[in-house]
Protein backbone atom coordinates (compact mmCIF):
# COMPACT_ATOMS: atom_id res chain seq x y z
CA UNK A 1 0.00 0.00 0.00
CA UNK A 2 1.72 3.46 -0.76
CA UNK A 3 1.32 6.40 1.13
CA UNK A 4 -1.73 8.13 -1.14
CA UNK A 5 -3.56 4.67 -1.11
CA UNK A 6 -2.85 4.87 3.12
CA UNK A 7 -3.67 8.17 3.42
CA UNK A 8 -7.33 7.01 1.82
CA UNK A 9 -7.90 4.64 3.90
CA UNK A 10 -7.78 6.87 6.53
CA UNK A 11 -9.15 9.98 5.51
CA UNK A 12 -12.58 8.49 4.13
CA UNK A 13 -13.71 7.37 7.18
CA UNK A 14 -12.92 10.19 9.13
CA UNK A 15 -15.10 12.33 6.08
CA UNK A 16 -17.48 9.26 6.66
CA UNK A 17 -17.81 10.06 10.24
CA UNK A 18 -18.90 13.57 9.50
CA UNK A 19 -21.34 12.87 6.89
CA UNK A 20 -19.49 13.35 3.61
CA UNK A 21 -20.38 10.57 1.16
CA UNK A 22 -17.70 9.41 -1.72
CA UNK A 23 -18.85 9.93 -5.14
CA UNK A 24 -16.44 8.85 -7.02
CA UNK A 25 -12.36 7.89 -6.68
CA UNK A 26 -9.76 8.57 -9.37
CA UNK A 27 -11.16 11.40 -11.08
CA UNK A 28 -7.71 11.65 -12.87
CA UNK A 29 -8.51 15.46 -13.48
CA UNK A 30 -4.85 16.64 -14.42
CA UNK A 31 -5.62 19.90 -12.82
CA UNK A 32 -5.73 19.15 -9.14
CA UNK A 33 -3.58 16.10 -9.13
CA UNK A 34 -3.48 12.73 -10.06
CA UNK A 35 -5.68 11.06 -6.71
CA UNK A 36 -8.39 13.14 -5.89
CA UNK A 37 -11.95 12.58 -5.06
CA UNK A 38 -15.20 13.79 -5.53
CA UNK A 39 -17.83 13.91 -2.37
CA UNK A 40 -20.72 14.72 -1.27
CA UNK A 41 -21.84 16.76 2.07
CA UNK A 42 -25.24 17.59 2.80
CA UNK A 43 -26.18 18.84 -1.46
CA UNK A 44 -22.99 20.00 -1.06
CA UNK A 45 -20.16 19.06 -4.04
CA UNK A 46 -16.25 17.98 -2.14
CA UNK A 47 -13.24 18.33 -4.12
CA UNK A 48 -10.48 16.07 -2.05
CA UNK A 49 -7.09 16.75 -3.06
CA UNK A 50 -3.96 14.90 -2.26
CA UNK A 51 -0.81 16.34 -1.33
CA UNK A 52 1.60 14.19 0.23
CA UNK A 53 4.65 16.64 -0.62
CA UNK A 54 2.51 20.51 -0.89
CA UNK A 55 4.66 22.87 -3.06
CA UNK A 56 3.54 26.08 -3.86
CA UNK A 57 2.33 25.13 -7.15
CA UNK A 58 -0.84 23.38 -4.88
CA UNK A 59 -2.36 26.84 -4.96
CA UNK A 60 -2.95 27.02 -8.70
CA UNK A 61 -3.98 23.13 -8.53
CA UNK A 62 -6.34 24.16 -6.33
CA UNK A 63 -7.42 27.09 -8.00
CA UNK A 64 -7.98 25.14 -11.09
CA UNK A 65 -9.51 22.28 -10.03
CA UNK A 66 -12.02 24.77 -8.28
CA UNK A 67 -12.46 26.26 -10.90
CA UNK A 68 -13.22 23.21 -12.89
CA UNK A 69 -15.72 21.84 -10.05
CA UNK A 70 -17.67 25.30 -10.67
CA UNK A 71 -17.85 25.25 -14.30
CA UNK A 72 -18.40 21.61 -14.48
CA UNK A 73 -21.24 21.42 -11.38
CA UNK A 74 -24.68 20.90 -13.33
CA UNK A 75 -23.24 18.14 -15.29
CA UNK A 76 -21.69 16.61 -11.68
CA UNK A 77 -25.04 16.74 -10.37
CA UNK A 78 -25.91 14.03 -12.56
CA UNK A 79 -23.73 11.69 -10.18
CA UNK A 80 -25.98 11.82 -7.44
CA UNK A 81 -29.62 13.57 -7.29
CA UNK A 82 -28.67 14.70 -3.61
CA UNK A 83 -25.77 17.39 -5.32
CA UNK A 84 -27.04 20.72 -5.27
CA UNK A 85 -25.39 22.65 -7.57
CA UNK A 86 -26.70 25.71 -6.66
CA UNK A 87 -23.99 25.56 -3.43
CA UNK A 88 -20.49 26.41 -3.95
CA UNK A 89 -18.30 23.74 -3.76
CA UNK A 90 -16.20 22.79 -1.20
CA UNK A 91 -12.28 21.88 -0.99
CA UNK A 92 -10.06 19.56 0.93
CA UNK A 93 -6.47 19.14 0.93
CA UNK A 94 -4.74 16.39 2.61
CA UNK A 95 -1.20 17.47 3.25
CA UNK A 96 1.92 16.64 4.89
CA UNK A 97 3.62 19.24 7.19
CA UNK A 98 2.23 22.46 5.26
CA UNK A 99 5.03 25.15 4.86
CA UNK A 100 4.15 28.64 6.85
CA UNK A 101 4.52 30.15 3.53
CA UNK A 102 2.14 28.12 1.67
CA UNK A 103 -0.26 28.14 5.06
CA UNK A 104 -0.45 31.93 5.32
CA UNK A 105 -1.19 31.82 1.15
CA UNK A 106 -4.20 29.61 1.85
CA UNK A 107 -5.80 31.97 4.13
CA UNK A 108 -5.94 34.76 1.65
CA UNK A 109 -8.04 32.61 -0.74
CA UNK A 110 -11.37 33.69 -0.45
CA UNK A 111 -12.98 29.97 -0.17
CA UNK A 112 -15.26 29.72 1.69
CA UNK A 113 -15.18 25.88 2.46
CA UNK A 114 -11.54 25.02 2.72
CA UNK A 115 -10.77 22.57 4.97
CA UNK A 116 -6.92 21.51 5.62
CA UNK A 117 -5.97 17.72 6.56
CA UNK A 118 -2.29 17.24 8.12
CA UNK A 119 -0.90 13.78 8.61
CA UNK A 120 1.94 12.47 9.82
CA UNK A 121 3.72 9.53 11.56
CA UNK A 122 3.33 8.50 15.58
CA UNK A 123 5.89 7.57 17.02
CA UNK A 124 4.32 3.77 16.37
CA UNK A 125 5.28 4.42 12.67
CA UNK A 126 0.88 4.99 12.28
CA UNK A 127 -0.32 7.51 10.11
CA UNK A 128 -2.13 9.79 11.64
CA UNK A 129 -4.52 12.37 10.47
CA UNK A 130 -5.06 16.14 11.99
CA UNK A 131 -7.41 18.79 10.69
CA UNK A 132 -5.94 22.01 10.96
CA UNK A 133 -6.74 25.94 11.51
CA UNK A 134 -7.00 27.38 8.10
CA UNK A 135 -5.35 30.79 9.68
CA UNK A 136 -1.61 30.49 10.33
CA UNK A 137 -0.81 31.88 13.45
CA UNK A 138 1.41 34.84 13.87
CA UNK A 139 5.17 33.66 13.96
CA UNK A 140 6.30 36.90 15.78
CA UNK A 141 4.85 38.60 18.77
CA UNK A 142 5.33 42.48 18.06
CA UNK A 143 5.81 44.62 21.27
CA UNK A 144 3.96 47.36 22.04
CA UNK A 145 6.74 49.75 22.42
CA UNK A 146 4.65 52.72 23.02
CA UNK A 147 3.11 50.99 25.81
CA UNK A 148 6.63 49.31 27.16
CA UNK A 149 8.13 52.05 27.42
CA UNK A 150 5.91 54.96 28.55
CA UNK A 151 7.19 58.60 29.60
CA UNK A 152 7.37 59.52 33.39
CA UNK A 153 5.80 63.07 34.01
CA UNK A 154 9.29 64.03 34.68
CA UNK A 155 10.49 63.19 31.41
CA UNK A 156 7.68 64.30 29.76
CA UNK A 157 7.73 68.23 31.89
CA UNK A 158 11.93 67.82 31.13
CA UNK A 159 11.31 67.41 27.16
CA UNK A 160 8.26 70.38 27.38
CA UNK A 161 10.76 72.29 28.94
CA UNK A 162 13.90 71.75 26.58
CA UNK A 163 11.24 72.25 23.94
CA UNK A 164 9.89 76.16 24.96
CA UNK A 165 13.25 76.78 26.76
CA UNK A 166 15.56 76.39 23.62
CA UNK A 167 14.71 76.02 20.30
CA UNK A 168 11.66 78.64 20.72
CA UNK A 169 13.85 81.27 22.80
CA UNK A 170 16.64 81.03 19.85
CA UNK A 171 14.16 81.46 17.08
CA UNK A 172 12.62 84.52 19.25
CA UNK A 173 16.31 85.39 19.51
CA UNK A 174 16.54 84.99 15.45
CA UNK A 175 13.72 86.97 14.39
CA UNK A 176 14.17 90.17 16.54
CA UNK A 177 17.86 90.02 14.78
CA UNK A 178 19.50 89.58 18.04
CA UNK A 179 22.96 87.78 18.00
CA UNK A 180 23.36 84.14 18.55
CA UNK A 181 25.69 83.03 21.10
CA UNK B 1 3.00 32.60 -3.85
CA UNK B 2 5.56 34.16 -1.53
CA UNK B 3 8.52 33.61 -3.57
CA UNK B 4 8.06 36.42 -5.86
CA UNK B 5 9.28 39.08 -2.79
CA UNK B 6 13.14 37.66 -3.82
CA UNK B 7 13.09 40.08 -7.01
CA UNK B 8 13.35 42.86 -4.98
CA UNK B 9 16.68 41.86 -3.94
CA UNK B 10 19.62 43.60 -5.19
CA UNK B 11 23.07 44.07 -4.15
CA UNK B 12 24.26 47.30 -3.61
CA UNK B 13 28.44 48.17 -3.29
CA UNK B 14 29.91 50.85 -4.47
CA UNK B 15 32.11 49.80 -7.57
CA UNK B 16 34.70 52.38 -7.57
CA UNK B 17 36.05 52.61 -4.10
CA UNK B 18 39.24 51.33 -3.40
CA UNK B 19 39.53 47.74 -1.70
CA UNK B 20 39.94 48.59 2.52
CA UNK B 21 40.55 45.45 3.70
CA UNK B 22 42.29 46.58 6.90
CA UNK B 23 39.41 48.79 8.13
CA UNK B 24 36.92 48.24 10.48
CA UNK B 25 33.68 46.86 9.33
CA UNK B 26 30.48 48.16 11.02
CA UNK B 27 27.11 49.08 10.59
CA UNK B 28 24.71 52.51 11.57
CA UNK B 29 21.15 52.04 11.77
CA UNK B 30 18.80 55.06 11.02
CA UNK B 31 15.56 54.93 12.93
CA UNK B 32 12.84 58.31 12.83
CA UNK B 33 10.08 58.40 15.34
CA UNK B 34 7.51 59.01 12.97
CA UNK B 35 8.60 57.73 9.62
CA UNK B 36 10.29 61.27 8.78
CA UNK B 37 11.17 62.49 5.39
CA UNK B 38 14.82 62.87 6.79
CA UNK B 39 15.93 59.37 7.97
CA UNK B 40 15.66 57.70 3.99
CA UNK B 41 16.97 61.01 2.60
CA UNK B 42 19.96 60.61 5.00
CA UNK B 43 20.36 56.77 4.30
CA UNK B 44 20.87 57.64 0.57
CA UNK B 45 23.02 60.50 0.60
CA UNK B 46 25.41 59.43 3.57
CA UNK B 47 25.89 56.23 1.62
CA UNK B 48 26.99 58.71 -1.24
CA UNK B 49 29.15 60.49 0.79
CA UNK B 50 30.74 57.77 2.25
CA UNK B 51 31.13 56.23 -0.73
CA UNK B 52 33.00 59.80 -2.17
CA UNK B 53 35.37 59.32 0.94
CA UNK B 54 36.31 56.08 -0.71
CA UNK B 55 34.55 53.88 1.76
CA UNK B 56 32.64 50.53 0.43
CA UNK B 57 29.05 51.35 1.50
CA UNK B 58 25.80 48.68 1.83
CA UNK B 59 22.69 49.90 2.17
CA UNK B 60 19.67 47.59 3.94
CA UNK B 61 16.53 48.68 3.18
CA UNK B 62 14.12 47.24 5.78
CA UNK B 63 11.94 49.95 6.16
CA UNK B 64 8.91 49.79 3.34
CA UNK B 65 7.44 53.14 4.28
CA UNK B 66 7.34 55.95 1.61
CA UNK B 67 9.72 56.90 -0.17
CA UNK B 68 11.64 53.91 -0.87
CA UNK B 69 15.41 54.43 -0.50
CA UNK B 70 16.39 53.26 -3.80
CA UNK B 71 13.90 56.05 -5.44
CA UNK B 72 15.75 58.53 -4.01
CA UNK B 73 19.25 57.36 -6.17
CA UNK B 74 19.41 59.41 -9.08
CA UNK B 75 20.88 57.92 -12.46
CA UNK B 76 24.15 58.82 -11.83
CA UNK B 77 24.64 56.40 -8.81
CA UNK B 78 22.93 53.75 -10.78
CA UNK B 79 25.47 51.22 -9.10
CA UNK B 80 23.98 52.11 -5.79
CA UNK B 81 21.43 49.11 -5.39
CA UNK B 82 19.77 49.11 -1.91
CA UNK B 83 19.01 45.09 -0.61
CA UNK B 84 15.34 45.48 0.45
CA UNK B 85 14.61 43.08 3.19
CA UNK B 86 11.30 41.37 4.11
CA UNK B 87 10.08 38.80 5.97
CA UNK B 88 9.74 35.79 5.03
CA UNK B 89 13.31 35.76 3.87
CA UNK B 90 14.51 34.58 0.44
CA UNK B 91 17.38 32.47 -0.41
CA UNK B 92 18.53 35.31 -3.16
CA UNK B 93 18.10 38.03 0.03
CA UNK B 94 20.20 35.65 2.64
CA UNK B 95 23.11 35.45 -0.33
CA UNK B 96 22.58 39.14 -1.04
CA UNK B 97 23.21 40.03 2.65
CA UNK B 98 26.18 37.10 2.99
CA UNK B 99 27.91 39.39 -0.24
CA UNK B 100 27.40 42.65 1.06
CA UNK B 101 29.28 41.52 4.36
CA UNK B 102 31.76 40.24 2.58
CA UNK B 103 32.16 43.11 0.45
CA UNK B 104 31.21 46.42 2.90
CA UNK B 105 32.90 48.53 5.03
CA UNK B 106 29.90 50.30 6.31
CA UNK B 107 26.40 48.95 5.77
CA UNK B 108 23.86 51.90 6.28
CA UNK B 109 20.33 50.07 7.67
CA UNK B 110 17.04 52.08 6.75
CA UNK B 111 15.32 50.55 10.07
CA UNK B 112 11.49 50.03 10.10
CA UNK B 113 9.13 51.24 13.11
CA UNK B 114 10.42 50.10 16.00
CA UNK B 115 7.59 48.07 16.47
CA UNK B 116 8.26 45.99 13.92
CA UNK B 117 9.51 42.44 14.59
CA UNK B 118 12.26 43.35 11.18
CA UNK B 119 12.91 45.99 13.46
CA UNK B 120 13.56 43.75 16.83
CA UNK B 121 16.06 41.63 14.94
CA UNK B 122 17.97 44.24 13.65
CA UNK B 123 18.14 45.76 17.00
CA UNK B 124 19.33 42.85 18.82
CA UNK B 125 22.05 42.23 16.14
CA UNK B 126 23.22 46.07 15.72
CA UNK B 127 26.06 47.87 17.34
CA UNK B 128 24.67 51.44 16.36
CA UNK B 129 21.53 53.20 16.26
CA UNK B 130 21.22 56.71 15.00
CA UNK B 131 17.86 58.19 16.11
CA UNK B 132 16.87 61.20 14.06
CA UNK B 133 15.63 63.85 16.28
CA UNK B 134 13.12 66.60 14.83
CA UNK B 135 12.92 69.47 17.03
CA UNK B 136 8.95 69.98 16.95
CA UNK B 137 7.37 69.12 19.89
CA UNK B 138 6.20 65.80 19.02
CA UNK B 139 9.40 64.52 17.10
CA UNK B 140 11.24 65.30 20.48
CA UNK B 141 8.98 63.23 22.24
CA UNK B 142 8.52 60.72 19.86
CA UNK B 143 12.89 60.55 19.43
CA UNK B 144 12.78 60.14 23.34
CA UNK B 145 10.61 57.24 23.66
CA UNK B 146 12.53 55.77 20.71
CA UNK B 147 15.59 56.25 22.40
CA UNK B 148 14.23 55.07 25.84
CA UNK B 149 12.45 51.90 23.56
CA UNK B 150 15.67 50.61 21.80
CA UNK B 151 17.78 51.26 25.43
CA UNK B 152 15.24 49.42 27.10
CA UNK B 153 15.18 46.76 24.36
CA UNK B 154 18.89 46.83 24.46
CA UNK B 155 21.29 48.37 26.26
CA UNK B 156 24.58 47.56 24.61
CA UNK B 157 23.26 49.39 21.77
CA UNK B 158 25.16 52.61 21.67
CA UNK B 159 22.63 55.44 20.49
CA UNK B 160 23.28 58.97 18.83
CA UNK B 161 21.01 61.42 17.35
CA UNK B 162 21.12 63.68 14.27
CA UNK B 163 18.90 66.78 15.09
CA UNK B 164 16.51 67.48 12.28
CA UNK B 165 14.37 70.56 10.81
CA UNK B 166 16.49 73.21 13.20
CA UNK B 167 17.58 76.67 11.39
CA UNK B 168 20.82 77.01 13.03
CA UNK B 169 23.84 75.05 13.86
CA UNK B 170 23.72 76.84 17.22
CA UNK B 171 19.58 75.11 17.57
CA UNK B 172 21.09 71.94 16.68
CA UNK B 173 23.79 72.37 19.64
CA UNK B 174 21.06 73.65 22.20
CA UNK B 175 19.08 71.06 21.11
CA UNK B 176 21.60 68.12 21.26
CA UNK B 177 23.02 69.45 24.73
CA UNK B 178 19.40 69.43 26.04
CA UNK B 179 18.06 65.63 24.94
CA UNK B 180 21.88 64.50 25.91
CA UNK B 181 21.43 65.88 29.37
CA UNK B 182 17.72 64.13 29.59
CA UNK B 183 18.64 61.09 28.22
CA UNK B 184 22.02 61.26 30.68
CA UNK B 185 19.42 61.94 34.02
CA UNK B 186 17.00 59.65 32.96
CA UNK B 187 18.20 56.92 31.22
CA UNK B 188 22.08 57.15 32.23
CA UNK B 189 22.95 56.84 28.24
CA UNK B 190 25.88 59.09 26.96
CA UNK B 191 24.01 60.11 23.67
CA UNK B 192 26.37 60.82 20.51
CA UNK B 193 26.14 63.51 18.73
CA UNK B 194 26.02 62.89 14.71
CA UNK B 195 25.56 66.35 13.47
CA UNK B 196 22.81 68.24 12.23
CA UNK B 197 19.99 68.48 9.15
CA UNK B 198 18.57 72.10 8.75
CA UNK B 199 15.04 72.86 8.06
CA UNK B 200 15.75 72.79 3.99
CA UNK B 201 13.24 73.09 1.62
CA UNK B 202 15.93 71.04 -0.79
CA UNK B 203 15.70 68.29 0.94
CA UNK B 204 12.10 67.80 -0.04
CA UNK B 205 12.93 69.40 -3.31
CA UNK B 206 15.87 66.26 -3.90
CA UNK B 207 13.50 63.92 -3.29
CA UNK B 208 11.26 64.73 -5.56
CA UNK B 209 13.79 65.26 -8.32
CA UNK B 210 15.54 61.93 -7.03
CA UNK B 211 18.67 63.83 -7.01
CA UNK B 212 21.21 63.88 -4.32
CA UNK B 213 22.31 67.76 -3.23
CA UNK B 214 25.70 65.72 -3.14
CA UNK B 215 25.86 65.15 -6.97
CA UNK B 216 25.43 68.90 -7.65
CA UNK B 217 29.35 71.08 -7.79
CA UNK B 218 27.20 73.86 -6.08
CA UNK B 219 28.47 74.35 -2.14
CA UNK B 220 25.39 74.50 -0.06
CA UNK B 221 24.78 74.10 3.82
CA UNK B 222 22.63 70.89 3.15
CA UNK B 223 25.86 69.26 1.70
CA UNK B 224 28.07 70.74 4.40
CA UNK B 225 26.01 68.77 6.88
CA UNK B 226 25.69 65.74 5.43
CA UNK B 227 29.23 65.81 4.98
CA UNK B 228 29.67 66.44 8.51
CA UNK B 229 27.08 63.59 9.47
CA UNK B 230 29.34 61.32 7.70
CA UNK B 231 32.72 62.57 9.22
CA UNK B 232 31.14 62.00 12.45
CA UNK B 233 29.85 58.47 11.38
CA UNK B 234 33.52 57.67 10.61
CA UNK B 235 35.28 58.92 13.66
CA UNK B 236 33.65 55.99 15.62
CA UNK B 237 34.86 52.95 13.61
CA UNK B 238 33.54 50.01 15.29
CA UNK B 239 34.48 46.16 14.34
CA UNK B 240 31.13 44.33 13.97
CA UNK B 241 30.32 41.48 11.80
CA UNK B 242 26.66 42.78 11.53
CA UNK B 243 26.02 40.98 8.08
CA UNK B 244 26.80 37.48 8.94
CA UNK B 245 25.10 37.75 11.98
CA UNK B 246 21.75 39.06 10.55
CA UNK B 247 21.93 36.55 7.94
CA UNK B 248 22.04 33.88 10.60
CA UNK B 249 19.33 35.47 12.37
CA UNK B 250 17.43 35.20 8.74
CA UNK B 251 17.92 31.66 8.29
CA UNK B 252 16.83 30.78 11.68
CA UNK B 253 13.78 33.11 10.92
CA UNK B 254 13.58 30.82 7.47
CA UNK B 255 13.30 27.86 9.60
CA UNK B 256 10.55 29.02 11.97
CA UNK B 257 8.47 30.17 9.05
CA UNK B 258 8.79 26.74 7.40
CA UNK B 259 8.58 25.11 10.33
Amino acid sequence: MDTKDELLSLLIPELEKKGVRILQRDMGTPEIGGSDLLALQEGKLLLVGLFPQPEEVLICQLLNGYDWARQNLPNLSLLSKELDPSQLPGVVLVVSQLPHRIRTALSYLPLKDLRIYEYFLSDEGRMLLKEVEREAPSRLEVRKWRQEAPLSSEELKELMDLHFGTSQKLRAAEVRGKRLP
Amino acid sequence: MGRGLEDFSHLFVSQDAKAKSSLARREVCLFSPFGEIEKPFLVTNLALALTQKGRRVGILEADLQFPPVSHLLDPFHAQLKPLRVLLPPTSSLLQGIAEMGRQSEIVLIDAPPFSSPLSQIILKLVGEAIVILPVDLLGRIGSYQLIKSIHLFREEVRIGVVIAKVCTAQEAKANFEGMKAVAGRHLKIDLRDYGFLLNDLHISQSIKEGRSPLSSIVPSRLKRAILNIADLILEGEVDNNFCEKFELALREEELGYQG
